[in-house]
């Protein structure tokens, strides 16, 4: 393959990628993801493991449940 | 798994109200127990066949003689299937185990139809097992990262382009409107690791570009594997695990969208770095350094973020198994991408360059942060995976104390040596030879180290299949680090 070969291949894989980056951002931006910031830090939390609650520690060890 | 969920469109926007019915944790992670633990499983096998590999390199590094008339294990060959058992066998491994159940809890929905992974499983590790293997037959393609013969590629691109869509099927159909940044990271490395993949192995070895066109490639390819795969998984699993164990949100979510971007944009020139002082154009390699040294923004917002979500807690990472390495791994990633950012200014870089100082840095991101990542993770998932308790405290923290004393010996004595060895290169009163031989203190101290990793990972790997197995009490869960209460 030719330099003018790679090259227009790079150009078609990175244009490719360049719109698969844009899309991602205008989705992110139109959804609302790129606002509300303090509910999606809080989103890893639900009932069964609970903001506030240690989910780990050694196994011999009591289980935590104090709040932190 | 049979729950039925009337959740309203993952599309719809995040202000509306989430979904009421859900599906529990348990079943989430039932969904996923099977293949997870298939590729935790092999990745542990790759991660102690890798570390004889390594063991093997190390002593010839100082001991040219050791294994010396074993042609399978020249330094050539030995120190390539290290560098792939462990790249290809014990971190992608590790990784794809960790995006799979991330991502299914994270979009609070089960995996569905999980059978296809074994054979995707299967598909990618016979494929690392021929590359191994025909690596130490000498059939290596000498491209750094690529080492695999060619015709490994196919294996491997079946097996993840499989593991890819069905990450990326669960985000699909997600029953959570948020988007958690880990996702996003999740999500950036599916797609970028099949476009490094397939430029690499196209432009190098089934179209080789001609020159330094190759070099650049291979560079490019070689130093975006860690920075735009590895890199991301580990930071989407700290950004999930420091503040789930923790039980508090991250510091700051503006920060970690902000590092997620940022990253996205500047990574991409950090590979040239690594031809500095070569025939390339200047603005390219000059680029390159702009793009390595603005990874700084990411690092230190990522830095701040994870440190500051920290503190105050240092008790509760002490006394979780998961946090310990975690935590290690963290301030690893900080340290070592303010040191490669350092490593591309062209005064350091003319000292650095062709050192074991290198060496030492490679280590420190991918061990000293991604696989300790990995190894915390692995101690969060497994007791939920497999509803049993790790069976022994004592292996773990023999694990973590060699882990981390160990890679920590290891980049200090390989950062000195190789700091020392390349002020000797630059100076033309020495001769090559003395500086060859005043490295070799520096590369026994690198095979202690490798002796303590080792004892390490015998650690972990025991551990790992006591609780596999079930001997010995570890078969049913019942003390604190699965607090799930119908797991």
């Amino acid at each position: 393959m030719g330099w003018v070969g790679y090259l227009l291949f790079l150009f078609f894989v990175a244009g490719i990628f360049f719109v698969i980056a844009i899309f991602a951002l205008t989705w992110a931006a139109k959804r609302g993801h790129l606002q509300h910031f303090e509910e999606q830090s809080k989103s890893i939390f639900d009932d069964e493991e609970p903001e506030g609650l240690e989910q780990d520690a050694f196994p011999t060890r009591r289980a935590p449940t104090d709040h932190i | 798994m049979s729950t039925v969920v009337t959740a309203p469109s993952p599309d719809e926007p995040i202000t509306s109200p989430l979904p009421k019915e859900r599906v529990t944790l348990a079943q989430i992670d039932k969904s996923v127990r099977g293949p997870a633990i298939l590729f935790i499983s092999t990745a542990c096998a790759w991660l102690l066949i890798g570390t004889v590999f390594a063991l093997i390199t190390a002593f010839k590094a100082h001991s040219p003689t050791f294994l010396g008339n074993v042609e399978w294990l020249t330094f050539g060959r030995v120190r390539a299937a290290h560098l792939n058992s462990v790249a290809f066998g014990w971190s992608n491994n590790a990784a794809f185990a960790v995006i799979l159940w991330l991502m299914a809890r994270l979009s609070k929905v089960p995996m569905m139809h999980g059978g296809l992974l074994y054979v995707a499983g299967a598909f990618w590790n016979v494929g690392v097992f021929v590359g191994v293997i025909g690596i130490l037959a000498g059939q290596s393609t000498s491209v750094e990262w690529l080492e695999m013969p060619k015709y490994v590629a196919p294996l491997i691109a079946i097996a993840y382009v499989c593991i890819a869509v069905w990450g990326v099927q669960v985000f699909v159909h997600r029953r959570q409107h948020f988007v958690y940044v880990s996702q996003w990271y999740i999500l950036a490395a599916i797609f970028w690791l099949p476009w490094l993949y397939m430029i690499a192995q196209i432009m190098i070895l089934y179209f080789p570009a001609r020159g330094v066109t190759q070099s650049l490639t291979n560079w490019w390819f070689a130093h975006n594997v860690l920075g735009l795969w590895l890199s991301p998984i580990g930071l989407a699993a700290a950004y999930y695990f420091i503040p789930k164990v923790l039980g508090k949100p991250i510091h700051s979510y503006y920060l970690s969208v902000l590092g997620f971007w940022s990253l996205a944009l500047f990574y991409n020139w950090a590979g040239v770095h690594h031809l500095i002082g070569g025939p390339l154009p200047v603005w390219m390699v000059t680029a390159g350094i702009v793009g390595s040294v603005m990874m700084v923004i990411p690092v230190i917002v990522t830095a701040v973020n994870h440190h500051l979500t920290v503190v105050g807690s240092f008790k509760q990472v002490w006394a979780s198994p998961t946090l310990r390495f975690i935590v290690f791994g963290a301030m690893s990633y900080t340290l070592a991408s303010l040191i490669g950012s350092l490593m591309a200014i062209r005064d350091v870089n003319e000292i650095t360059h062709f050192t074991h100082f290198t060496v030492g840095h490679a280590h420190h991101g991918v061990y000293a942060f991604f696989t300790m990542v990995m190894f915390g993770s692995i101690y969060f998932m497994m007791p939920r995976l497999l509803k049993r308790e790790w069976p022994s405290a004592a292996l773990i923290k023999i694990h973590f104390w060699s882990c981390s004393v160990g890679i920590t010996v290891m980049v200090v004595a390989l950062s000195i040596g190789g700091w020392i060895q390349g002020l000797e290169m630059n100076n033309p009163e020495i001769t090559f030879i003395e500086t060859v031989r005043n490295t070799i203190p520096w590369l026994q101290a690198r095979s202690v180290s490798g002796v303590m990793l080792t004892v390490g990972h015998i650690a972990f790997g025991l551990n790992f299949a006591w609780m596999l197995v079930g001997f010995f009490g570890a078969s049913e869960k019942k003390g604190p680090t699965l607090l799930s209460q119908d797991a």
